[in-house]
């Protein structure tokens, strides 16, 4: 017997927020195209604080009185104001075979949101609710109509006729790029055969392809029916924790955190008798005044970290029934929004208070990793919240944490690739144009598009690659200047100097051409001086060499003998040539004492 | 003897007195009981603030173990919290509820009782053939202790005044009266009460 197994595949799409704007990955397009939600354009303001997180098939948005929602699962029924709205929950019918969940009803009860179960809904047909709602006839069911970018938009109010089918539309917004139209269908059903006119100045066009379930943007409100509470007025935090989309940062009560009811995000009712009841708090022991929240990071459901200016608190459990809240430093807060990420193991790296902290998956531990290494990493970058962006992310291709440091008003940053394998910090910096905004690890279905993603000053989305030898930064590409410093060695015994008789160099690349990568050419300097400190202040200050070269090819070069005489040296390879990246497998030197340090 | 009459009616009529006002003193002391039961299961009685206080108590007990294990779980500052005295406010109230019909339900059956009670009261009218038989009797011959089976028999402490509680009519129990009964002169015998 032949079996037929089909592939059932979750789809998941990107979704960024940029330039006032908010774009989502079209799958029906094409797999990594991004494309305008033209309903939400100017909706933002991308120049503060936002932060979305995605639930229930929807990605919800804080940024400040801005609390939208762009809603992927549910349709848009218009209609007159109703009486009395149908509950979350109830089950619309229309001629007796077309089904929706209500989701959603905005505040003033003129659309109802909800998920079709079963059946194609028009405007024809009259609407009963399965509660105490008020029927109704729809007047509008949200479309979108696909078609090459127009000569002249059509302005919203316009009406979009299809005169073969009488399938009308009535015009709500265009996007930038002018080939999608967003409105409500109000009569018929549109092909891709014929042609369309609009009852204003707008060119007429044939669709290439409708949507009658096009995503949906709103208002994030409270449900109108009366016993849903009061949510925040503004907010810069979302987050997601055991089926509660939650917010804090609101400028007005900075020391609070909002929790709507379970599965439920538009029930602020808080206090009831009920498990599942919205929850507000703060974070402190009892008659002690609270921490302002900057971070809310949730593990699954799990737990959830609050990190606060100065303090961070770990949330286990849900709030109003059974949670705990606990203290986990006193004395280290968090700098920001997005200033942490996790590693595959389920730790937690964070920019907090004295520098980078890690805090195991099981909190044994809090530590901080730049202590030793960079002990005056915060004086260094001296990154201020008001004026900074720190962001993190789990780089799993290049077993990492990347730390991006930008300066908001003009891109330029500084950041540090911290290595698993090393166990050491790298700082780097790119072209201002590259700095980046917010890192994210997308798990894409397409693996192609799996990677960590930078979202960049310029409203680019940038993600690093092995191959390419230049940064992007547009409209051109940028060389990387890159260089190592070798540690600063002593040349002799104690007070002893040493005499560098021979260098060695062994690059990349086995033989030329062969399987193994080829290493592209690399400068050397040395640099000398009687203590450390000096010789590696010459490099810092880049004082001239006491002797240098360059080298190319791959494989072991020929001896050096540079005959320096000191009590330390200091070596950097360097390349800053455009199209051109290094690698050096071994430096191999010799040294004779030459004397005592005078 | 036609002067023996008056001695009769005369000693029936004292008879007849000191088991009425018997009965009298009865039926008040078991007012009064019904009275006091119905009483402290009334609005300021001491059923009720007694029950009151108890709940009370358990509220502000179950207000303390919640705000006491909120602050364990560091839970404190959140409406959870906030919320606990609601929550008890709401338990209390429904034990409140409980607590009167409670009271209701006793106060309804002390109420009934006390009406059966007051039903079962009886108001005979005085027996003048009883005592008609008794001056007959006392004038034809000499009296004699009564033997006969009729007797009926001492009546307890009972709502019901003048008759016997489950016993006979002195005239038509048993086997009949011997001639020469005497009612005055028969011990077991309680009269009937005058209103």
């Amino acid at each position: 017997m032949a079996v037929s197994i089909s592939d059932k595949v979750s789809y998941k799409r990107l979704v960024t927020a940029g330039n006032d704007n908010i774009f989502y990955e079209d799958i029906d397009v094409a797999v990594g195209t991004q494309i305008e939600l033209a309903p939400a354009t100017n909706d933002i303001d991308t120049t503060d604080q936002l932060t979305m997180v995605s639930a229930f098939q929807k990605v919800f948005i804080a940024n400040g009185a801005n609390l939208k929602i762009a809603d992927f699962i549910n349709i848009k029924l218009i209609h007159t104001a109703l009486g009395t709205p149908h509950a979350k929950g109830d089950i619309l019918t229309q001629d007796t075979t077309n089904k929706i969940i209500v989701d959603f009803t905005n505040t003033a009860k003129t659309a109802t949101y909800g998920y079709v179960t079963a059946g194609t809904w028009d405007v024809t047909n009259a609407v009963t609710g399965s509660g105490s709602g008020s029927g109704f006839t729809p007047t509008g069911i949200n479309g979108r109509l696909t078609h090459t970018a127009l000569t002249t938009v059509h302005a919203a109010d316009d009406t979009i006729t299809q005169a073969s089918t009488s399938a009308t539309m009535v015009v709500e917004y265009t996007d930038v790029a002018k080939t999608h139209t967003w409105g409500r269908i109000t009569g018929g059903t549109f092909n891709t055969t014929n042609s369309c006119t609009g009852d204003g100045a707008g060119t007429a066009f044939t669709p290439t392809a409708t949507n009658t379930k096009p995503p949906l943007w709103y208002n994030w409100t409270v449900y109108p029916d009366g016993t849903s509470g009061t949510m925040p007025e503004k907010a810069y935090l979302v987050f997601v924790y055991r089926g509660r989309v939650g917010l804090a940062g609101n400028p007005e009560y900075p020391n609070q955190w909002y929790m709507p009811a379970v599965a439920n995000p538009f029930n602020w009712l808080y206090g009831t008798d009920d498990p599942m009841s919205a929850v507000a708090g703060n974070n402190a022991d009892a008659g002690q005044c609270p921490d302002i929240v900057r971070s809310t990071i949730s593990f699954h459901d799990d737990y959830m970290i609050f990190g606060g200016a100065s303090t961070t608190w770990l949330l286990r459990g849900d709030p109003v029934a059974g949670g705990s809240l606990d203290n986990l430093s006193d004395t280290t807060g968090m700098f920001g929004a997005n200033s942490y990420c996790f590693d595959d193991n389920r730790n937690l790296y964070f920019w907090g208070s004295g520098g980078i902290y890690k805090i195991e998956s099981n909190f044994s531990n809090i530590r901080n990793l730049t202590e030793m290494v960079l002990p005056d990493i915060i004086n260094d970058e001296a990154a201020d919240p008001s004026t900074h962006r720190i962001t993190m992310g789990y780089d799993k291709k290049r077993h990492g944490i990347v730390v991006a440091i930008t300066l908001l008003a003009d891109g330029s940053n500084s950041n540090y690739f911290y290595s698993f394998k090393t166990k050491g910090f790298y700082p780097e910096s790119y072209p201002d144009e590259c700095g980046p905004y917010s890192l994210f690890y997308y798990d894409a279905n397409d693996t192609t598009y799996a990677d960590l993603l930078v979202g960049c000053k310029d409203g680019y989305i940038r993600k690093y690659l092995n191959t390419a030898k230049d940064d992007d930064v547009g409209g051109s590409d940028d060389a990387i200047s890159s260089y190592v410093t070798y540690p600063i060695t002593a040349l002799g015994d104690i007070d002893f100097n040493g005499k560098l008789n021979e260098l060695v160099f062994d690059l990349a690349g086995g033989a030329a051409g062969g399987d193994a990568g080829d290493t592209d050419g690399v400068s050397w300097e040395l640099h000398t001086g009687k203590d450390a400190e000096t010789v590696l202040e010459k490099i810092i200050d880049g004082d001239t060499a006491f002797t240098s070269g360059t080298l190319s090819g791959t494989g072991r070069k020929n001896k050096i003998r540079p005959r320096m005489r000191g009590a330390y040296v200091g070596l950097k390879l360097f390349n800053s040539t455009a199209s051109e990246t290094f690698a050096i497998n071994r430096v191999l030197y010799s040294v004779k004492e030459a004397g005592k340090v005078r | 003897m036609p002067t023996n009459y008056e001695s009769i009616l005369a000693d029936f009529e004292k008879r007849e007195k000191r088991a009425r006002e018997a009965n009298v003193r009865r039926e008040r002391e078991i007012r009064g009981t019904y009275a006091d039961i119905i009483s402290r299961r009334e609005e300021g009685g001491a059923f009720k603030l007694a029950g009151l206080a108890d709940i009370e108590r358990t509220k502000t007990q179950a207000i303390g173990a919640g705000t006491q294990q909120m602050i364990s779980s560091g839970l404190f500052g959140t409406t959870t919290a906030a919320s606990i005295p609601v929550q008890a406010e709401q338990a209390a109230g429904v034990q409140r509820l409980k607590l009167e019909d409670i009271l209701e339900q006793r106060t309804t059956e002390a109420k009934l009782g006390l009406a059966g009670f007051v039903e079962r009261i009886e108001d005979p009218y005085p027996d003048y053939s009883m005592l008609m038989q008794a001056y007959i009797a006392q004038a034809s011959q000499p009296s004699k202790a009564a033997t006969g089976s009729g007797g009926g028999r001492g009546g307890r402490i009972s709502p019901r005044f003048g008759s016997y509680a489950g016993g006979r009519d002195i005239i038509s129990g048993g086997s009949g009266l011997p001639t020469n009964y005497n009612p005055l002169q028969d011990p077991t015998r309680h009269a009937p009460i005058k209103r």
